[in-house]
């Protein structure tokens, strides 16, 4: 976005029509990003609207430093894992049964759509699929994502292991699915 | 290894550049929920000012109408010349404020009572803190540290004060009094009163409290403080005859029974400020301005509609007959617990009346408040579900208004000239129902509660 700085300035002064700008740039990342963390579509609306409150709300603390969209998109983050804390979501499953190791084609790969993975990692429990999230797209560390869910390093370690390999046989299971449509 | 990460890269590379077009309405709805943001920080902001204002107030009244307890530290230069030989004149005006704590004699009565004790020195190195007329728990032992200070004169004796050292508080000095007509060598050993009384020196030893003229007490006294009032809260439930008539046989059957049964109890918080006065301390009229929050759980059950012949429900909450025959049951198939919140600002006005006793008093009386709603957070609407007994919250139009009652009984300890403590439970019912008219109930809240209030004077 050219005018960011200028848009910005707007913004912190209440500007409507900056704030109209600023949204229709942001709005469909961060809900592409709400998406992610909460299946049910409206409900993601929902968050990705309280994130974009908390980002004008906030907007005078955010002092330049690192791209505005990331700034944006660490709100919309927490936003999303306090709506799912909030209805006590995320939950991880205790006994973790040895998972077998189920490995992925790149034509596999090739052959899946983003909306097919989507649907993928939406079927994921909610716990699963907040690491998934958290550590392969967001990029935090285990560490990080301990201390934000308020569980261990290792269980994060673990569950996300597990979260990973739930969700590669689900993109297998797809592209098997696909194979047999396209047949 | 390599496969996984691999695979990794694939989903961080699909999915981390995803977007989604946000509804039309999006916007307008975020602008709404940005605007109502906006609001409740200035509110907060408002409220906060506010209450640092009155704290800065009541501190600074109590600062600035408290009385300073004067002592007189005018040390006279450590020479105070007296002629002993000189007769008092009978006629020698003196009022008893003269002798009053810190009053600076006037020159008139310095003329008639001077008492040499040049180069003399009567210091006190208490062992005990001193209270008054009681010298002989001092130990009073003469050094040169100090210089007696000349305070008061009357007829008969000169009054002396020993201006304190560090171990003496300010506002007790020593007070001696010499009697002019007798002749006095200095220094004085000071012993303790007896051995004063013995040598004659010490016809009376005068308490600054004692010498204190009574005050008379003002008729009217006006407070401001503040208080905190926990209450606990439940509410009568009643049906509303205008209510919409579909929901009429739910009403019947299952939700009253369900609802009143259920008898919730809910903690309400109160923080307020308040004003009034009193009359003749025996009457009291308080006005607050209260910031009042509910908060209690629901459980919601999440209500499924079959048509039978079905699977058997876990709880059936409503059988409505179908035009075919067969009915439509609404049952229950789990439940979660949801947060209800009310946000209310109230005023009230109350009277009381106050028997006081030696050390304290009672107060009881009675009271009237306004509250207006000033935010919700209520169930979710779902209006689906026609036959939803929980659902009962969904769209509920809520008084914006709400009027109430109480009455109190309490302890009141003064504490001090200033302050006032004000403690004691107190009962209330709400005269109005927290929904609309047209709503299918009637809620009124009521309970008990306990008060605390903290009250400075204010004239």
């Amino acid at each position: 976005m050219k005018d960011l700085p200028d848009i910005l300035e707007k913004c912190k002064r209440n500007d409507r029509s900056a704030q109209a700008d600023l949204y229709n740039y942001l709005a469909p990342k961060l809900l592409g990003l709400c998406v992610r963390y909460i299946t049910d579509r409206d409900e993601a609306e929902d968050v990705m609207q309280d994130a974009f409150v908390k980002v004008f709300m906030n907007l005078k603390s955010y002092k330049g430093e690192g791209s505005f969209e990331g700034w944006a998109k660490r709100i919309a983050v927490n936003t999303a894992l306090t709506a799912l804390k909030k209805k006590n979501r995320i939950r991880f499953e205790r006994d973790l049964a040895i998972v077998d190791n189920v490995d992925i084609t790149e034509e596999e790969q090739q052959q899946i759509s983003t909306k097919q993975l989507m649907a993928c990692l939406g079927s994921l429990p909610d716990g699963y699929r907040t690491i998934i999230n958290l550590f392969l797209i967001e990029e935090f560390s285990h560490k990080e994502i301990g201390e934000k869910l308020g569980i261990t390093e290792s269980t994060s370690r673990s569950q996300f292991s597990r979260a990973k390999q739930v969700l590669i046989k689900l993109v297998k299971k797809q592209t098997v699915d696909n194979g047999n449509k396209y047949a | 290894m390599e496969n996984k990460e691999h695979i990794e890269s694939f989903i961080k590379q699909s999915l981390d550049n995803l977007e989604v077009q946000p509804g039309i309405s999006s916007f307008e709805i975020s602008m709404k929920k940005l605007e109502a943001a906006q609001k409740e920080k200035r509110k907060k902001r408002i409220f906060i000012w506010f209450f640092a204002g009155i704290a800065v107030l009541g501190v600074s009244s109590l600062v600035l109408f408290t009385p300073a307890v004067k002592t007189n530290n005018t040390i006279a230069s450590g020479v105070l010349h007296s002629d002993i030989q000189k007769p008092v004149p009978s006629e020698a005006p003196v009022s008893r404020d003269e002798i009053s704590l810190g009053k600076v004699p006037t020159k008139e009565s310095q003329s008639i009572a001077e008492v040499n004790i040049n180069n003399t020195a009567v210091s006190v190195s208490p062992k005990k803190k001193m209270g008054s007329g009681k010298a002989e728990k001092a130990g009073i032992q003469p050094t040169a540290a100090s210089t007696p200070v000349l305070l008061a004169t009357n007829r008969e004796s000169v009054i002396v004060g020993i201006p304190t050292n560090n171990e003496v508080s300010r506002s007790e000095p020593v007070w001696i009094s010499l009697p002019l007509n007798k002749a006095i060598s200095f220094p004085v050993t000071v012993q303790n009163d007896s051995a004063l009384k013995d040598a004659g020196l010490l016809p009376e030893l005068i308490s600054p409290k004692d010498s204190l003229p009574a005050k008379k007490q003002k008729n009217y006294v006006w407070y401001a403080g503040a208080g905190i009032d926990p209450q606990l809260t439940t509410y009568t439930i009643q049906s509303n005859k205008n209510r919409d008539a579909k929901y009429a046989p739910v009403f019947t059957d299952i939700y009253s029974t369900n609802r009143q049964n259920e008898l919730r109890k809910v903690w309400n918080y109160n923080a307020s400020l308040k004003f009034g006065f009193a009359y003749k301390r025996k009457w009291m009229l308080q006005a607050a301005i209260a910031y009042q929050y509910y908060q209690y759980y629901e459980t919601v059950y999440t209500v499924d509609t079959i048509v039978s012949p079905g699977p058997p429900p876990v709880i059936v909450t409503s059988v409505v007959p179908n035009s075919n025959g067969g009915s439509v049951m609404s049952f229950s198939s789990g439940s979660n617990l949801v947060k209800n919140e009310f946000r209310h600002m109230q005023v009230s006005v109350e009277g009381s009346r106050v028997f006081n006793f030696k050390s304290f008093g009672i107060r009881t009386g009675a009271g009237f408040s306004t509250s207006y709603l000033v935010a919700a957070n209520t169930l979710v609407v779902d209006e689906n579900h026609a036959y939803t007994y929980r659902h009962r919250y969904n769209g509920a139009p809520l008084n914006k208004w709400m009027f109430g009652s109480s009455a109190h009984i309490g302890v009141v300890k003064n504490i001090g000239n200033r302050v006032q403590l004000q403690a004691g439970p107190n009962a209330f019912y709400n005269l109005s129902s927290m929904f609309g008219k047209k709503y299918l109930i009637a809620q009124r809240p009521y309970g008990v509660g306990f008060d605390l209030n903290l009250l400075i004077r204010i004239n």
